[in-house]
């Protein structure tokens, strides 16, 4: 288990973060992500932003590959086989024309996220790699209060592991104590079990 | 003018390079180091590429494999240390070399004639971060999702 106060060098607070209203189009949007990028300093700032509704509650991330979604609903309008689906063409056609809305690409927070008070590191690195994700939001009693980034959590895990060899080797001892003790039982039985079969054979 | 991917994507020599047969906990520490000396922000860089003895790059470790390796590591399953107790063997973590955990190239391969549109719909399908483009069958480039970002907004 991670301490609040651990989490908090890993996550990028919701202060931080840049939000954009979810009916804003992707274009609004995409002008907002390089704002974001420079945010701290040229090119420290978080490649993600914050959709909200229209009461400023945070209901979605908007990441780079979200946005990438919007160009591949510009070119399904032209594509003959969405052509032929009146509905799924209809829907493709408005967001065409009126622009690709935030809400139509974000993945909404409820999908992955991580309750800040039972933040565990294992969990969100097995969230990151079993679900090829790059940001997750920390949630406290239901609210956003920032996200997590794969890249930290890797460097956290990595210097987390420069303190491995002790473990290690605590391990192997372990192992090798089994082993030996396995042996040492194997050969008190075998000397007992022969031991009676001299008794019974006099 | 369309743009190409000759246009967008990152130089091989941008990235740092390993030996194939390089050990799992050096490639580790050389991801760290880069990303130490890259001002801790490295702009979705992060992967190491993998090469054999001619110099050809054979495949990228990239963040979220290493992720999964260093997870391993630190926190091994139960399934993994009842393993270890069977194989009569010590544990050793720096005898894994990079190319058993390193992503094949054949996964996130893209020709340098490829429209940018196909690469996007290649890297949301797999749902990739980078991919590896080739010219002529040689590795000449990598294109990230943030180097498709500026494209898309020419697009929209």
């Amino acid at each position: 288990m991670t301490l609040p106060h651990q989490l908090n060098s890993l996550m990028i607070p919701m202060d931080h973060l840049l939000t954009i209203n979810e009916y804003d189009s992707v274009r609004k949007a995409l002008k907002l992500m390089r704002e974001s990028f420079h945010q701290e300093s040229a090119w420290q700032g978080p490649h993600v932003l914050v959709a909200i509704d229209n009461h400023q509650k945070p209901v979605g991330l908007l990441t780079l590959k979200t946005l990438l979604k919007s160009t591949i609903i510009k070119k399904s309008v032209q594509d003959p086989y969405f052509k032929s689906e009146y509905v799924s063409w209809h829907y493709l056609k408005k967001c065409h024309d009126q622009g690709i809305s935030v809400r139509e690409v974000m993945r909404p927070i409820s999908v992955f996220s991580i309750s800040y008070h039972n933040f565990d590191i294992n969990t969100a690195a097995e969230i990151f790699t079993r679900n090829g994700i790059n940001y997750i939001p920390i949630l406290d009693n239901d609210q956003l209060i920032g996200v997590i980034d794969k890249s930290k959590i890797f460097y956290k895990l990595h210097s987390l592991s420069n303190s491995l060899p002790k473990c290690v080797t605590t391990f192997d001892s372990l192992v090798r104590n089994y082993k030996s003790l396995k042996c040492s039982i194997s050969i008190l039985f075998s000397s007992i079990f022969q031991f009676d079969s001299k008794k019974a054979s006099r | 003018m369309k743009t190409t991917l000759s246009q967008i994507m990152i130089p091989l020599d941008h990235y740092p390079m390993v030996s194939e047969e390089e050990s799992l906990e050096n490639t580790l520490n050389i991801l760290t180091e880069e990303f130490k000396t890259r001002d801790h922000r490295w702009h979705n860089y992060e992967a190491v590429l993998t090469t054999n003895s001619k110099g050809e790059v054979t495949g990228m470790l990239t963040l979220r494999s290493a992720l999964r390796v260093t997870r391993k590591i630190i926190f091994p399953s139960l399934f993994h240390r009842l393993m270890v107790l069977s194989k009569h063997e010590p544990t050793n973590w720096s005898t894994p070399k990079v190319k058993q955990f390193s992503n094949p190239l054949k996964s996130r391969l893209i020709d340098i004639s490829v429209e940018v549109d196909d690469a996007i719909s290649y890297v949301l399908k797999h749902n990739l971060n980078s991919l590896l483009v080739s010219n002529n069958q040689k590795i000449v480039g990598v294109i990230r999702t943030i180097d498709l970002f500026w494209y898309i907004e020419d697009v929209l």
